[in-house]
């Protein structure tokens, strides 16, 4: 059979059964209720989705500090949010200035001016902690205004992780082997205050009773790790993966463990 | 029929035609409902759903999935030309691995099925003379999409290789190879 011959027949049986096969009726209305449903399945995915974020989120609200809970550690996980929806304005009144020991121009300023979130520690139910270079400081952000509810100005040197448990923050700064300004802090949840620790005694002298030198013989890398292997909990890192010992933290500070 | 996309409103029974409007012409073709050019494609697109399956339950459902996967597309005015888009996301479907398994799985239980009830019945007669149809369900399926698209829709080739994202060189490459095998089978089967 050449060529011709076999399309010809082909073409014929093809055209042949064409005409004797009917279409279903209401195929492409079936095409569309599966659309319809595919397309109801991810919107209930999406809503599932939310819901999850949302009750988490709403979890995480109600564990506060004095919830009568036993002590343990608890972290707030970082977010991408590198923005504040803080209206324009000062940034702090005198007043409020004056009690954090912020210079009254920076306080002047309006908080998309005077903050770039480059750390924050997640949300806690007071708000979110974010270390903010431009002006070397943390500071904590109303959970629903953004509004600044307290600063610390980091005249040491800029912290580089965060890490918030039941009753505080700790934060720091380790550059091993790069310079001076390795720090610990740790600011009370419930209270507010700031204390800290310097590791370098050349770092400019700090407000007294609010830092000391660190004890004699200890190395920040006691405490905090860069790495992700080392041991401890995560923190939130502003670069290199950050582990502390919680504990040795809190005994640092003359604290009991958790 | 092509949908129109005008979207003049019509105007009032008995109004006189604006200043300067140009001649009424012949009317405008009506704007077709989505409903209405699907329904319209149904007949063609089975059909060619049912050359390329080779079955007709997979044909239907390969008709409902390209229609559910257009859908969206059609909605948000990213489809020209829907009897080919239509024609597009079959032949996808169809070569996608998945698809392939389906049909392989299919085939296998029709053709038990065909061997057990042909067995008795000898060399195809004249009343019932073999379908080259039945033999396209023996070739591999991008062979049987060339063949189906080319005699059955009787398209170009540059039309095919478009439509199959392919060049015109493979689909003529196909086509051949398809052909030639349909002898083979034919020739098999008379012989």
């Amino acid at each position: 059979m050449d060529d011709t011959a076999l399309v010809d027949r082909l073409r014929s049986d093809l055209h042949a059964e064409r005409a004797a096969t009917r279409a279903p009726d209401g195929l492409h209305v079936a095409g569309h209720r599966r659309w319809q449903r595919r397309r109801a399945r991810r919107l209930r995915a999406g809503g599932a989705l939310a819901l999850v974020l949302v009750v988490g989120g709403a979890g995480l609200a109600a564990a506060r500090v004095d919830d009568g809970e036993p002590l343990r550690t608890r972290r707030w996980g970082a977010s991408a949010v590198t923005t504040t929806t803080a209206p324009e304005g000062p940034s702090q009144t005198p007043e409020d200035a004056a009690r954090d020991g912020v210079d009254p121009e920076v306080a002047a300023l309006p908080v998309s001016e005077r903050v770039h979130v480059d750390v924050w520690s997640g949300a806690p139910p007071e708000g979110r902690y974010v270390i903010s270079e431009v002006h070397s400081e943390v500071v904590l952000l109303d959970s629903v205004t953004d509004a600044i509810a307290r600063a610390y100005p980091m005249d040491v040197a800029t912290p580089t992780w965060l890490h918030v448990t039941s009753e505080e923050v700790f934060g720091g700064r380790i550059d091993p082997g790069v310079g001076p300004g390795d720090h610990v802090f740790r600011i009370d949840r419930r209270t507010g205050v700031l204390t800290g620790f310097l590791f370098d005694a050349d770092s400019p002298t700090p407000p007294a009773g609010t830092w000391r030198p660190a004890p004699d013989g200890m190395g920040v890398d006691q405490l905090v790790t860069v790495g992700v292997d080392g041991p401890g909990e995560r923190a939130v890192p502003w670069g290199d993966e950050i582990r502390v010992d919680v504990d040795a933290l809190r005994s640092l500070f003359g604290l009991p463990p958790y | 029929v092509e949908p129109s996309t005008d979207t003049v409103p019509p105007r009032a029974p008995g109004a006189a035609a604006p200043a300067g409007a140009p001649a009424p012409g012949p009317p405008p073709a009506p704007v077709l409902s989505e409903d209405d050019q699907l329904r319209d494609l149904l007949p063609d697109l089975f059909a060619f759903a049912a050359a390329v399956a080779g079955d007709r339950r997979l044909a239907e459902d390969l008709v409902i999935e390209a229609t559910a996967r257009t859908l969206p597309h059609l909605r948000r005015g990213r489809v020209d030309d829907l009897g080919l888009y239509l024609r597009r996301a079959i032949v996808n479907e169809m070569t996608s691995w998945g698809r392939r398994r389906q049909l392989e799985r299919r085939q296998a239980h029709h053709g038990r099925a065909v061997a057990a009830r042909d067995e008795p019945a000898g060399a195809p007669g004249v009343d019932d003379r073999l379908l080259l149809t039945d033999l396209l369900r023996r070739l591999p399926v991008r062979q049987r999409t060339v063949l189906a698209l080319r005699f059955l829709e009787d398209r170009p080739v540059e039309e095919v290789a478009d439509l199959m994202g392919t060049s015109t060189g493979t689909v003529k490459a196909q086509t051949s190879r398809g052909l030639d095998r349909l002898r083979t089978l034919v020739e098999d089967l008379d012989g």
